[in-house]
């Protein structure tokens, strides 16, 4: 049996980063195989998805990013099983009371934003201010009050982790009802596309937050600056969230035609922009950590 | 930044609940002795004590509960406490933004006005197009006229400009000559959409001091020629004054037209107000059972004219089931209006007392049996509402009522009258009364009626009354009202009418021996007229008496069937080509067929007469070379009794 590696060494870190684009990689041909089967079959045309299918195009992606994102806290890992419960609270309470939320205050109006401009205010306040706000909401509150008074949430580090995996989670709920709806057909290699960024864009609007939320915890100041703080982190995380939607809608359908890929593609610049800002910020908190030891990078 | 890495001191765990009752704390946690104290002095407390020493603990029990509610939802240090108003602040500002959202996205309004009606609609439809009549599906299509010149009727169709599946129809026309609203439109949406068609919910509802009836219905169209059919909903929102009747119906997704229903149907508005019922109204009555079963072989007749290229329900009333194949007895002046019968009729059928019944099958009054004289007829189903061919048993079993037998009624006798009168909006009623005499003279047998205190109104013409027996006694059929001057006061008094059902004998037999509704055959005379006479063959004879005593019966009719046709095929709408020969008794009950009987060969012989059961015989002549030329094979034939 081969001795242990010491849990911070020049090799652990080498193989986490083999790691993370083996994941990479993972993610890339999911959606590649996607669009192989659709070339193989011949499908030309949306497909309708089983319930079960659904579940697997949607869970695939989100178990890739969910080990990806695990692996960013390279310094001192959180407990396997409390990510993965963390992530199941997002798919199961987080999601459904996020839909609660918004329905309740907010119900859909079946002709409500038919004819309005791409970023018409009706559009706007939606986005952000319903729905980007009541999504991330339901994320904060779900670690706020399970992991987050913890010993295990030791260092501001915690926050980004944790919360990423409730959105992870929380994307798994929406990119199901995504696959499901529309009469339950869908472009198998778009579906596929979507869910794989769609997946990455509620994990970094979450990470975001968690940013903040990990700071609020660990901060020596007063209580009104902390709750300032968090409620900026949550203003933030919202705009992001709604900001990331009109986008992409106004992309998909401009005009009268429907341009899936395009608003794939655009969907996957930005998620991979607010990622690539949230990577700084991971760094800047790993750079900070009680657990960093010297020589470890 | 430095200050921030060192994890703060991990929150306090909650203070145990402090004992809440030092006396009882004692009792329990004491040695064993002063245990035992307690519990005899526990023993020894009343009820009434026992229980007030027990709601003591609750405030203490109830304040450590909150105690750790709190802490499990709230801070774990002193310095987390503004989370909550970080939580309450990001869900006020989603409630906030939520309903200016719906203040935003909330659709324009404009005002519609016309003829009459007046209510507020989104402003997002296009212009108003005609809507293009539909050709009835009842009758053969009539030519089409354009419209008339007059202001009436008014029928145009808004269609959304984001959404063209959802429509928003308005159609003023002059108020229906009949007044039940519920089961005309009703009518008019099921001859509209075909069979595809299914009323989900109707109500009244009042918006601006006057009713209005709301109707959701289902359907299925094709958008477009060769589209595969979809299913569409709509909610049918209508109301009569005393000139017109409104309504306005909305098409779409139901989520779309209940919002845009919302919007309209405060705002509705009409010019004059009717005293008329749109809704049925809630029964409970106390009815003997045989009379509950009896409202099960009540069902409403409804006819249709076409008017003004559409086929609308003009007049209703009530019919009575008297044949296991959908024959139902009702009143000749409910199918024929000034000698010329109505277009189509109609049959709907309601679960019970106070319910709205549901429209059925549809047959013709000129493929019925009409008897003008005694103000009665025998109809029958023979289409479904799409004008394709129907048979009553193939759809559904049909109750129904067997002839009375017996004669004798008693002045003062309860009786109850079913039907669907006006006044109930269309839904079935009953009423209770008293047998208070005959009407009419002798020899004038159209005259005799059965007067009784039970109200008939309009709508109840052709429905059955009954005694507390459920027993069959007549049809209702016509009010007589009698004005008299007592001092300086005019007095009316109403007194129903009913036609003795022995008065319907006839129809009866025809029920019995069978009939199919055929163009033409409107009369109840059984006589084959049309048979072409034999060539050659054998004259029959015999002799028709009753089996209990005997007796000549005079007016039998027997009928010698082709061969091949046997009991099961007998119709009497078909006995031209169905009987060979036949004759009718006279006074001594002898009866010489008028044509004479191809032999050799086996037929069917039926016997029938007014009072007696019919005598179907399969097979029962039989004749071969040998028989003479003036033949009587059975010497007389033995009719029992009905």
């Amino acid at each position: 049996m081969a001795a242990p590696l010491p849990r911070w060494s020049l090799r652990r870190a080498r193989l986490l980063v083999g790691s993370k684009l083996a994941l990479v990689v993972g993610l890339v041909l999911f959606v590649g195989l996607a669009w192989l089967i659709e070339q193989v079959i011949g499908l030309r045309g949306p497909v309708r998805m089983s319930p079960v299918v659904a579940i697997v195009v949607a869970g695939v992606p989100a178990s890739l990013w969910l080990a990806f994102f695990y692996l960013q806290d390279r310094y001192e890992p959180e407990p396997m099983h409390f990510v993965f419960g963390v992530f199941l609270l997002g798919t199961l309470v987080a999601a459904p009371l996020a839909d609660f939320v918004i329905y309740q205050l907010a119900p859909p109006q079946p002709l409500g934003q038919f004819g309005l401009g791409p970023f018409a205010l009706e559009r706007v306040v939606h986005a952000i201010a319903v729905v980007g706000l009541a999504q991330e909401l339901c994320k904060y509150v779900v670690v706020r009050y399970t992991i987050y008074t913890s010993p295990e949430f030791d260092e501001p580090m915690d926050g980004v982790v944790y919360m990423m995996s409730v959105g992870t989670g929380y994307a798994v709920w929406l990119n199901y009802h995504r696959l499901q709806g529309l009469g339950g057909t869908i472009y198998l290699s778009t579906g596929a596309a979507e869910a794989v960024i769609t997946t990455l864009a509620h994990a970094s609007f979450a990470g975001f937050l968690g940013y903040v939320l990990g700071r609020a915890k660990f901060t020596r100041r007063g209580p009104v600056s902390r709750g300032v703080l968090l409620f900026l982190g949550l203003v933030g995380a919202a705009c992001l969230n709604g900001v990331f939607s009109l986008v992409v809608d106004w992309v998909m359908t401009q005009g009268l035609a429907s341009h899936p890929w395009k608003g794939v593609g655009l969907a996957a610049a930005l998620a991979v922009a607010v990622f690539a800002l949230l990577i700084i910020f991971v760094q800047r908190l790993l750079h900070d950590s009680p657990f960093r030891k010297e020589g470890a990078r | 930044m430095t200050d921030e890495r060192d994890p703060p001191p991990p929150p306090a765990p909650p203070s145990a609940p402090a004992p809440a009752d030092a006396a009882s704390s004692g009792a329990l946690a004491g040695d064993d002795a002063s245990a035992s104290t307690s519990m005899s002095a526990i023993e020894d407390e009343s009820l009434a004590e026992r229980a007030w020493r027990r709601a003591q603990t609750i405030g203490p029990a109830m304040a450590d509960v909150t105690r750790q509610v709190a802490y499990a939802l709230g801070p774990a240090s002193p310095y987390h406490r503004h989370d909550f108003i970080v939580i309450a602040l990001a869900l006020a500002m989603v409630a906030g933004a939520g309903v200016a959202h719906r203040r935003l996205i909330a659709p324009t309004v404009e005002t519609f006005q016309s003829r009459g009606l007046t209510f507020t609609r989104p402003a997002i439809w296009l212009a108003p197009e005609e809507v293009p009549r539909v050709a009835p599906r009842l009758v053969p299509a009539p030519s089409a006229r354009p419209r008339g010149d007059g202001d009436l009727p008014y029928h145009v169709v808004y269609t959304s400009s984001l959404d063209p599946d959802v429509r928003m129809e308005v159609r003023i026309e002059a108020k229906p000559p009949w007044s039940n609203v519920i089961t005309s439109l009703e009518f008019d949406r099921r001859t509209r959409w075909g069979e595809l068609y299914a009323a989900d919910r109707s109500g009244v509802r009042t918006h601006g001091r006057h009713s209005w009836l709301r109707t959701s219905f289902r359907y299925t169209f094709a958008p477009n020629k060769g589209d595969e059919p979809r299913v569409g909903h709509a909610i049918e929102l209508a109301t009569v004054d005393s000139e017109r009747l409104y309504a306005v119906t909305l098409y779409g997704p139901p989520r779309a037209i209940a919002q845009v229903a919302a919007t309209i149907e405060p705002s509705l508005r009409v010019a004059s107000l009717t005293g008329k019922p749109l809704g049925a109204p809630a029964e409970r009555l106390q009815l003997p059972e045989p009379v509950r079963v009896a409202l099960t072989r009540t069902v409403e007749v409804v006819v249709a004219d076409v008017v003004d290229g559409q086929l609308r329900a003009v007049g209703g009333g009530t019919g009575t089931v008297i044949g296991p194949d959908g024959s139902v007895l009702t009143n000749h002046h409910l199918l024929v209006d000034k000698q010329r019968p109505h277009a189509v009729f109609a049959i709907a059928r309601a679960r019970g007392v106070g319910q709205v019944p549901a429209l059925v099958c549809a047959g013709s009054p000129s493929r019925s049996k009409l008897w003008p004289e005694m103000d009665l007829a025998l109809i029958k189903c023979d289409v479904d509402l799409d004008g394709r061919p129907w048979s009553p048993t193939q759809a559904a079993a049909w109750p129904a009522f067997d002839r009375r037998t017996e004669t004798g009624l008693d002045r003062g006798q309860r009786l109850w009258v079913l039907g669907f009168p006006d006044v109930t909006a269309g839904a079935l009623a009953v009423s209770g009364g008293a047998v208070r005499g005959l009407a009419g003279e002798p020899g004038s047998p159209s005259d005799n009626y059965i007067k009784t205190d039970a109200v008939i109104t309009l709508g109840n013409s052709g429905g059955p009354v009954v005694d507390d027996t459920g027993a069959l006694v007549g049809v209702a059929s016509a009010v007589r009202v009698t004005t008299t001057v007592a001092g300086t006061q005019l007095q009316s008094t109403t007194t129903g009418l009913v036609r003795p059902i022995l008065a319907a004998a006839p129809l009866f037999a025809i029920v019995r021996a069978g009939w199919t509704p055929r163009d033409g055959h409107t009369s109840i005379d059984l006589e084959p007229t049309a048979i072409e006479a034999e060539a050659e063959g054998v004259r029959l004879s015999t002799h028709i008496v009753a089996h209990a005593n005997g007796q000549p019966i005079p007016g039998a009719l027997l009928m010698i069937l082709r061969p091949g046709v046997d009991a099961g095929d007998v119709d009497i709408n078909r006995l031209d080509d169905q009987v060979i020969s036949w004759g009718r008794s006279g006074t001594d009950g002898a009866v010489y067929l008028k044509q004479p009987v191809p032999a050799p060969g086996t037929y069917t012989v039926m016997v029938t007469a007014d009072g007696f059961s019919p005598l179907i015989g399969d097979g029962a002549l039989t004749l071969d070379a040998k028989t003479p030329p003036y033949f009587d094979p059975w010497g007389e034939v033995r009719l029992g009794a009905d």
